[in-house]
């Protein structure tokens, strides 16, 4: 009968598909896989790319990635999309990156602002340990790490005259999620008076989550102007304290400026492209605050 | 005595420990809840590390162990229901002034610069250690007033203490998988407060211990 002859190869389908797999070019190698006091920390390379994953729940999510024989080109979306930011504020001279990864952000800020001070914030130890180890990683006098809470840098920044910033980056994740307290209104205001006059506040935040509706109406109540850019399943929000209106032209016409100025290995064009022009979230409900963030409850929707 | 007021007796002891079930069971309850939304109140000026919950529940054991003794003490000194109400009275003013007082605390153990762990530390004290310490009275005062036979203490004390202890998983769970989500931070601790104010109520209106009963001195 054909059908138990069918029947019959199915193990040795499975065991040709499993070969194929097995032996396909490109197979990620696990590198290194540990615990840390907040993460279970997964590196992976695949050629000369490293991925910097963290496993949550049985999920592991990839939370950055390097090519070492490229270490400035970005290989996740939302990298690129971060660079939105220098759209509203072209020339930084000091920036703020919460959450280090594998370094990448700052990695590139520095490398294309080499006049900039870049300060990165890292909870983790270990993370910062596996980014200089696995994804060649240097601190340099002009980019530096803290290992402390981002919030709590912040707040003690804030209680000194200085140091003020330009941009800051929010890419603290922690496997899928953001920890609640950088999730609110208070922490965006505390954010916002960081700023020096003409600064950006560029957030990172994941399109295909519950929490995404939440996190635009808290960045709505905090920034005059709001600018999305979405791609890769994320969406960058670029928050200004003042009111502007700037037309996509105008972003194109800064793109191609600062594209010839930097040759950077990616398309900043193709940031200015993926620019939302209406709301995609209600824009009527409930905010973050320090009293109310449920942002690590919140599922994926 | 007759056996009519034997059984009296008998109605009003059970009586007594069904209302002491409830009493622990509450505090048991908004202890945890407390406990739970302990880290949430401190993170926002010193982050979610681990030393942040470190510091909340070191300081509610250390607040445990304290009261425990407290109210074992106090239940020899006099076992009477309208004693109990108070801790769990003032346990109750505490939770309803956390809300309104945190941001405050926070803020000046924060301008006080000292290292992130021990700012954590200082302002978990100053806001959990009273009402958990109140708290922790609760349960051995329990014991002494459910008890009536010294042979049988140990049954109250392991009835009252897995009934509380109970209390606790539920305030643990229900507030961290669905109170957070439904509701502020500052109206679960004022909605606890309510629960501990009924049960300092509950308390209050124990019945008292019979003549006989009072006759019989336990010696310490």
């Amino acid at each position: 009968m054909p059908m138990r002859h069918a029947i019959a190869l199915l193990p040795l389908a499975a065991v040709i598909v499993a070969a194929v797999v097995w032996t396909a070019p490109g197979r990620a190698e696990v590198l290194v896989e540990t615990e840390s006091l907040y993460h279970h920390i997964i590196v992976e390379a695949d050629g000369s790319v490293r991925r910097l994953l963290f496993r949550r729940r049985g999920v592991d999510h990839s939370e950055s990635a390097v090519d070492l024989s490229a270490p400035v080109r970005p290989q996740m979306r939302y990298t690129e999309l971060m660079f939105s930011g220098l759209l509203f504020c072209e020339d930084p001279k000091d920036i703020l990156v919460l959450g280090l990864g594998g370094g990448i952000l700052s990695r590139m800020f520095a490398h294309y602002h080499p006049q900039a001070n870049v300060v990165t914030v890292e909870l983790d130890r270990k993370v910062f340990e596996v980014a200089k180890k696995h994804f060649g990683f240097e601190q340099t006098e002009r980019c530096q790490v803290v290992l402390r809470d981002g919030r709590v840098y912040i707040k003690r920044a804030l209680s000194k005259s200085e140091p003020r910033f330009d941009l800051i980056l929010l890419d603290a994740y922690r496997g899928g999620f953001i920890p609640y307290h950088l999730t609110t209104k208070e922490f965006f205001d505390e954010c916002k008076q960081l700023l020096k006059p003409g600064g950006v506040v560029v957030s990172n935040m994941r399109t295909d989550f519950e929490t995404y509706d939440y996190q635009r109406r808290t960045m709505d109540s905090v920034f005059e102007t709001c600018n999305a850019f979405s791609g890769g399943g994320n969406t960058v929000v670029c928050g200004l304290p003042v009111k502007t209106k700037v037309s996509t032209t105008d972003l194109t016409r800064r793109a191609r400026a600062l594209q010839a100025r930097h040759e950077f290995e990616f398309d900043l064009l193709g940031v200015v492209n993926a620019r939302r022009r209406g709301p995609d979230y209600e824009r009527r409900g409930p905010i973050f605050t320090d009293d109310y963030a449920p942002a690590n409850i919140l599922r994926r929707r | 005595m007759s056996s009519d007021a034997q059984r009296q007796d008998s109605e009003q002891t059970h009586l007594g420990t069904a209302m002491l079930i409830v009493v622990v069971f509450a505090c048991g309850f908004a202890l945890m809840a407390l406990e739970m939304l302990g880290a949430r109140l401190l993170s926002p000026d010193f982050g979610s590390s681990i030393y942040v919950w470190g510091s909340v529940i070191s300081i509610f054991l250390l607040a445990l162990s304290v009261g425990y003794w407290v109210g074992g003490w106090a239940s020899v000194w006099r076992a009477d229901g309208r004693v109990l109400a108070v801790p769990i009275l003032l346990a109750a003013g505490g939770f309803a002034l956390i809300p309104l007082i945190v941001k405050h605390v926070n803020g000046c153990v924060f301008d006080l610069d000292i290292e992130d762990r021990w700012g954590a530390l200082l302002s978990a004290t100053i806001l959990f250690l009273l009402p958990s310490l109140l708290l922790g009275m609760v349960s051995p005062y329990s014991v002494r007033l459910a008890t009536r036979e010294v042979g049988r203490a140990g049954a109250s004390a392991g009835l009252l203490y897995s009934i509380s202890t109970l209390g606790s998983f539920l305030g643990c769970i229900l507030t961290s998988f669905y109170f957070v989500l439904w509701l502020n931070v500052s109206t679960i601790l004022w909605c606890m407060s309510a629960v501990l104010v009924a049960a300092a109520v509950v308390s209050y209106l124990l019945p008292r211990a019979s003549k006989r009963e009072k006759g019989v001195r336990i010696k310490h």
